[in-house]
């Protein structure tokens, strides 16, 4: 099936096409390199690359994929210097900064340093919006390894765990609503119906809902704080499974709370992947960091209780996770 | 108190407590122990609705709320439901709201006589999940989205409560009614022979000493003995009893033997009285005409000086026999009482105008105190008889001093007076005085003092118009005697008939038939007739009297009991021969009693008794021939 196995990061280049702010910072980028290079071309050539691993609060996600990090990156004999720091302590960065979070690259944003910044853990959208809206950062190598899966997968999973759906119902919000071009796109490719509604504030959610329950047969939910609110969630379950509609969502959360699939990479896997990606950029041997990407790894969570109530007959997680490899040709 | 009453007591007032106190224990605790069960029910409907209510008011659900609350409505005992928003208004409601409802939003219950109203917030708790696409925003905290009212009626449970009120008194009613049994059946049959000697004694003493029955020997123990103790003495009672009922038989028969034989001296009293009285009367009649046409004879003679003590002498002899006839005419009953108006004050001025001379020439002060210018309802004649006996009696008896004539207003009563300051009547002679013959200070019977009838009459007079007599006396000091006579409110009628019979000065006209078998009766009549200037035809009965009238006379005056015929005869004769004309009849008469009085009364005719007085007779005359149209004025 040449028409489904599609290059994984497929985002990577969805995201290329953006418009022009991107080839404004590819062209940039080769500038940024060309003075990088210069700059460590004035270095002894043995020296160990500075690696600060920047922290948005000490555990949680962010100590888990730091730890994922510091590991992955100790796999090859290079000799670096890793620090781990949080942002509370307001430290000054050195060398490469590996933001973890959304506090974390705030805070190296606004360090008006120059150091190759990588994000990990930040949401697509937030990261985007946060570089773009933080002045002084135009000839920062600023890239992101980012938290979110791409649309193609979740809809593959879909497709994937319940063959029998054909048309899959998306709620944006106005903060989301941008996306729904790639929603399409992806939907097409993927080869399922994508129904997109809008709920313009969180009394609108129940409402949008309830127009696209009748004509769908599974709810794609996207990180959208209107729609997926903690206050309103445990409604929002009661009420698609009252409308028998299964939900697939982005975190082992949702899925713990009533979503029947959960498609997501785990902290573990983010900070492992990162780590792989940066020794991959070579960036103390004069290499650039790459373009900003969606994660290749992820994990699939199955409720196998709210299976059950839908009467669906759901594989495991792990043999999800592997078909869904298998497929993109991993 | 009674034995039975205590029985009763006994028997019945420790479980009455019992019954009472346990119930109202039993009632009160279910009664609350309905009441939290209600609240427990209330509580649990509107946790349930909370949990409900909160997906359809998060969603929005209209339809499912209302359907939620319509069958929440449908529960028992609940009346109302509504979910609200925190600011008052209303999502959705349903059942009869009723003004207790309005219920600010605290929470928990609020009680009202009729209703439980319960409260509670839907709160919306965030689900704490780990989502990391949310860095950075903080856990909301819960919030109130709505409230959920709730109203049970109280109603169920009243009529529980009354249920039960009802059924505890009925079994307490109904053990009652078997205590009342038990006592009856258990209790009492034991004191049975006593309650039997106590009703027997009661009987006993309330004179019936027969007891209905004898007791009957039921009772063991000296009781027995106590039962036919009472037999006994009823017996001896009833002996004792008959004994002196004998003894009271005998007497009584006695006493009325003497009481008729006392009778029967007395009705010989009457009839001598009577007797004497008739015969008397004949000569005194005719010797008070010559007296009185003697008069005009002898006017300017020597002899008028001598004629004068005669008349005197006549005068009292008449009053005498006047007195005994009016007790033997009131003795006979034959004296009815003309009732009409009188008036007070004429009345008594003519009473003072009458004595003046009297008290005068004894030397003592006659006095006149009338404030009251009023009628009264009584016999004018009778009245005025009661009075002057009482004046004269007063006069009579009052040495010095004087004598006061006195009417006053009492109630509805005018209240006459007749004060002396005389010799006073001792205490226990105050009875005496009203009987025939009695004279308190005569023992010597002067008889210049009279019979002693006037008090007699007076009593009899007063005691026949229903009027009432008193009297006070201190011995030497003096006596009042009092008469209440009713006022009268016709008065006017009252005084038309007073102005008619004044006096008359007229000289009398027409032609009067006098018969008499008496000629010298007859002819003394006749002789004073004449004076007054009527025409007089005399005969001595009826074949006499129609030989001798050429036309009917104007008035016919006959004695009653003539030669083998009557007065009434005499005059029906003359009826007969003239029965076109009018005339009137006179019927003059010496009895006093007996069948004779009684046919007189009932003829209607008006009646003269012997001796007449001159002064009666021209009044008399003068009015009936003034209604003849026979009088002229002079």
């Amino acid at each position: 099936m040449p028409a489904v196995r599609l290059p994984f990061d497929l985002s990577a280049a969805c995201a290329a096409q953006r418009g022009m702010t991107c080839l404004a910072g590819l062209f940039q980028a080769v500038i940024r390199f060309s003075l990088l290079w210069l700059t460590l071309a004035g270095l002894p050539a043995h020296a160990a690359q500075q690696v600060t691993l920047l922290l948005s609060e000490q555990g949680g996600i962010y100590q888990e994929a730091a730890q994922a990090f510091e590991l992955e990156l100790a796999r090859d004999s290079e000799k670096r210097n890793v620090r781990t720091l949080t942002v509370d302590a307001s430290p000054r960065t050195n060398g490469v900064v590996v933001a973890f979070g959304v506090r974390a690259l705030q805070y190296a944003l606004s360090t008006q340093s120059d150091d190759p910044l990588l994000a990990v853990l930040v949401p697509a959208t937030t990261f985007e919006k946060m570089v773009s809206q933080t002045p002084g950062n135009s000839r920062r190598q600023i890239s992101a390894l980012y938290l979110d899966q791409p649309f193609s997968r979740q809809l593959r999973l879909i497709r994937t765990a319940m063959p029998q759906a054909r048309r899959i119902g998306i709620l944006v919000s106005p903060e989301t609503e941008e996306q729904s071009t790639d929603l399409h796109r992806a939907g097409k490719l993927v080869g399922l119906d994508v129904d997109v509604r809008t709920a313009r504030n969180q009394e609108q959610v129940f409402s949008s809902l309830d127009a696209l329950a009748r004509n769908v047969d599974a709810l794609l939910l996207l990180p959208d704080s209107t729609v997926v609110n903690r206050d309103i969630l445990r409604i929002l379950f009661v009420k698609t499974y009252r409308e028998r509609l299964p939900i697939v969502a982005y975190s082992s959360g949702l899925v713990q709370a009533g979503s029947l699939l959960g498609l997501h990479a785990t902290p573990t896997q983010i900070g492992a992947e990162a780590a792989e990606w940066l020794r991959g950029m070579s960036l103390d041997k004069g290499g650039r960091l790459a373009a900003s990407r969606y994660p290749k790894s992820f994990t699939v969570d199955v409720n196998q209780s709210v299976a059950r109530s839908l009467e669906l007959t759901i594989s495991s997680g792990p043999l999800l996770a592997m078909e869904l490899d298998r497929e993109s040709g991993r | 108190m009674k034995i039975r009453t205590r029985a009763y007591l006994l028997g019945l007032l420790p479980a009455l407590l019992v019954a009472i106190i346990l119930g109202a224990y039993l009632i009160i605790n279910r009664i609350n122990d309905l009441d939290a069960s209600l609240k427990e029910r209330g509580n649990e409907l509107t946790r349930y609705l909370v949990q409900g209510a909160e997906y359809a008011v998060v969603t929005g659900d209209q339809e499912s709320l209302n359907r939620l609350l319509a069958w929440t409505v449908k529960e028992q005992d609940v009346v109302h439901v509504g979910v609200y928003r925190p600011n008052g208004k209303t999502f959705a409601e349903a059942g009869n709201k009723s003004e207790d409802l309005r219920v600010t939003f605290q929470g928990g219950i609020l009680e009202s006589k009729k209703l439980l109203v319960f409260s509670m917030p839907i709160v919306l708790t965030p689900l704490a999940i780990v989502d990391p696409f949310q860095q950075g925003q903080a856990l909301s905290s819960p919030r109130t989205i709505a409230w959920v009212k709730l109203s049970i009626s109280r109603e169920g449970n009243t009529l529980i409560a009354r249920n039960m009120l009802l059924t505890t008194l009925g079994i307490i009613t109904l053990g009652l009614l078997f205590a009342v049994i038990l006592v009856r059946k258990l209790a009492l049959i034991g004191i049975r022979p006593l309650m039997e000697m106590i009703a027997a004694v009661r009987e006993i003493a309330a004179g019936n000493f027969r007891m209905g029955k004898q007791l009957p020997l039921t009772a063991r123990s000296e009781l027995r003995d106590l039962q036919q103790g009472i037999n006994t003495m009823s017996a001896a009672l009833i002996s004792y009893q008959e004994d002196m009922q004998q003894r009271v038989d005998s007497a009584t028969a006695d006493l009325t033997l003497q009481k008729e034989t006392a009778e029967k001296a007395n009705q010989a009293k009457s009839h001598f009285l009577a007797a004497a009285s008739h015969d008397l009367r004949q000569p005194m009649h005719a010797l008070t005409m010559y007296v009185e046409s003697l008069k005009s004879q002898l006017q300017n003679h020597q002899a008028a000086a001598t004629l004068g003590k005669v008349e005197a002498a006549v005068s009292a002899m008449e009053s005498m026999f006047n007195a005994i006839l009016d007790v033997s005419k009131l003795e006979a009953g034959v004296v009815t009482p003309d009732i009409s108006s009188v008036s007070v004050s004429s009345l008594l001025n003519g009473l003072h105008e009458a004595f003046q001379q009297d008290a005068v020439a004894k030397g003592i002060e006659l006095r006149l105190h009338c404030t009251v210018d009023a009628w009264v309802s009584s016999d004018p004649m009778l009245l005025t008889r009661i009075l002057r006996n009482l004046i004269c009696n007063a006069l009579r008896y009052t040495k010095q001093g004087g004598v006061l004539i006195a009417a006053r207003r009492r109630g509805e009563d005018i209240r006459f007076e007749v004060w002396d300051t005389g010799l006073g009547i001792p205490p226990e002679h105050i009875k005496d005085i009203f009987q025939e013959f009695f004279q308190l200070s005569n023992p010597q019977r002067d008889r210049s003092q009279g019979l002693g009838l006037g008090l007699a009459i007076v009593d009899r007079l007063t005691r026949l118009m229903g009027h009432t007599l008193t009297v006070r006396s201190l011995p030497g000091r003096g006596s009042v005697f009092s008469l209440d006579v009713p006022i009268s409110h016709v008065d006017a009628m009252a005084k038309r008939e007073q102005a008619e019979s004044l006096g008359d000065l007229t000289r009398l006209q027409g032609l009067v038939a006098v018969v008499d078998d008496d000629a010298m009766v007859a002819d003394s009549l006749a002789n004073l007739l004449e004076g007054w200037g009527v025409q007089v035809i005399m005969a001595a009965g009826k074949s006499d009297l129609l030989a001798k009238l050429a036309s009917a006379p104007a008035l016919l005056i006959t004695d009653y009991r003539l030669k083998g015929e009557d007065g009434l005869q005499v005059a029906d004769a003359l009826r007969e021969a003239y029965p076109e004309a009018r005339f009137q009849v006179i019927v003059i008469t010496g009895d006093t009693s007996g069948a004779g009085v009684l046919e007189l009364d009932a003829s209607g005719y008006p009646i003269l008794h012997k001796p007449v007085r001159p002064a009666s007779l021209r009044t008399l005359v003068s009015r009936l021939l003034r209604s003849t149209g026979s009088a002229s004025k002079v």
